[in-house]
């Protein structure tokens, strides 16, 4: 089976981090946006060839998130690491391709690392009921996104090779 | 015992990234911003693209058409290029009418990414940086509004942190009894502005309930921070008593997400 190559990766994940920071940006719903190097994360777990491959490019990847925040260094690589392992131990068990799959695999993603994310900016600062709704709507909104992104990814998939 | 492979494989990736935690700020941030300077050509070029695409779509017309088109396009584009710069000078004119602080520079500056890739922190990052005199902790503005404050600088490049972001602190009052003529300042009183990572403020530690109308406007107020008396920060949305003291949620006037410059407060050396 084809999988994905990390430079052809980290290129694609420069237009998805500019659209992150532009075009998703202007399509807030609920002060959530599609969180898109994060869609790139979860493909690049789901579909990796070893361990090593998918955790590399996660890594990667958060390094890249990294570079549009102005939070402390570390926190995304930390976290799409996280959310790497949880992927490849999860994988032998998953039908990856179906769309309902992909949908809670990206909502769950995306929701966890808000919730992570909130934790880190301010514990106390930002009200809970705001840090929860805000959470779920990045969950919902990078799920609807994340399906047709994904299915597009898996049949681009002789590109990334 | 072992541990699983997947565990053991990621914990270097998991150290590295806590180590990445340790790297100085100042370091850290200048290669962040350094980056993202390069990134200003991909998204104009992005845009251009995108542009490109939305003016050959409907292209079935015959060549007078196409011509007129053209002209059509051309005086859009000196249209708008006129507006522009016609709400800079708006911009730096408001700035000098409202606003007494001749000790200071203005200097424009275009916004390359109007947010921050993390959801709850609020920044933008602009053009300009240490080779035009930037500093940290320089109050960037649009008109007479407070934008926020300049937190890290590189060469061609600063990180802006906007006021609604929660690391940001301001001495701010409410101006209550805003009538026709000129506004009342009998009952002002200072609190401190906090941004709450929403696109909210909290202005907190006020002992008045009075001034806690609706619509009423908050304003900068300790010109020692160098951020000049009277910028405009929000507007009032509503009151909250807690253990003895009053807060008041602030909304923001100015979008920025919709910011494509801003005007940074220079210090005249």
């Amino acid at each position: 089976m084809k999988r994905y190559t990390i430079p052809k990766m980290m290129l694609l994940a420069l237009p998805a981090f500019v659209a992150e920071l532009t075009l998703f940006d202007s399509i807030r719903w609920m002060g959530a946006r599609i969180e898109a190097l994060l869609v790139l994360a979860c493909f690049a777990a789901l579909f990796a060839r070893d361990v090593r491959q998918g955790l590399w490019t996660c890594w990667l990847l958060g390094v890249w998130k990294d570079l549009g925040s102005s939070s402390v260094l570390g926190v995304y690589p930390v976290l799409f690491v996280t959310l790497a392992l949880v992927l490849v131990s999860l994988k032998r068990v998953l039908f990856r391709e179906h769309p309902l799959t992909t949908f809670g695999i990206v909502g769950a993603a995306a929701f966890m690392v808000a919730m992570m994310t909130a934790l880190l900016t301010g514990l106390f600062q930002i009200p809970l009921g705001d840090v929860l709704i805000r959470s779920l709507a990045s969950g919902v909104l990078t799920a609807i996104a994340g399906v047709p992104l994904l299915r597009l990814l898996g049949r681009a998939r002789n590109v990334l090779c | 015992m072992s541990l699983p492979i997947w565990v053991r494989r990621g914990a270097p990736f998991i150290l590295a990234s806590l180590a990445l935690y340790f790297v100085p700020s100042a370091a850290s941030e200048k290669v962040r911003l350094q980056t993202l300077s390069l990134l200003g050509p991909v998204k104009t070029a992005a845009r251009n693209f995108l542009e490109a695409i939305a003016t050959a779509l409907p292209r079935r017309a015959g060549p007078s058409d196409l011509e007129k088109e053209e002209l059509q396009s051309a005086i859009f584009q000196l249209t708008s290029e006129n507006a522009e710069i016609r709400v800079r000078l708006e911009s730096l004119t408001d700035y000098r009418r409202f606003i007494r602080a001749p000790e200071y520079d203005l200097v424009m500056a275009d916004v390359l990414f109007a947010c921050d890739s993390t959801l709850w922190r609020h920044s933008l990052t602009i053009q300009r940086g240490s080779s035009d005199g930037l500093q940290a902790g320089q109050a960037v503005t649009w008109r007479n509004h407070l934008i926020g404050r300049m937190t890290a600088v590189a060469p061609h490049s600063a990180r802006v942190t906007l006021i609604t972001d929660p690391s940001f602190r301001a001495a701010a009052v409410a101006i209550p009894q805003v009538t026709a003529e000129l506004p009342s300042f009998t009952s002002r009183e200072m609190g401190v502005l906090e941004g709450k990572g929403l696109d909210r403020c909290m202005l907190k530690w006020l002992m008045e309930p009075s001034v806690g109308e609706g619509g009423v406007v908050v304003t900068a107020e300790d010109s020692s921070a160098g951020i000049p008396k009277g910028l405009v920060l929000g507007r009032v949305v509503r009151a909250v008593r807690t253990r003895g003291n009053f807060r008041l949620e602030v909304a923001p006037i100015v979008q920025t997400r919709a910011l494509e410059f801003v005007t940074v407060l220079r210090r005249k050396s």
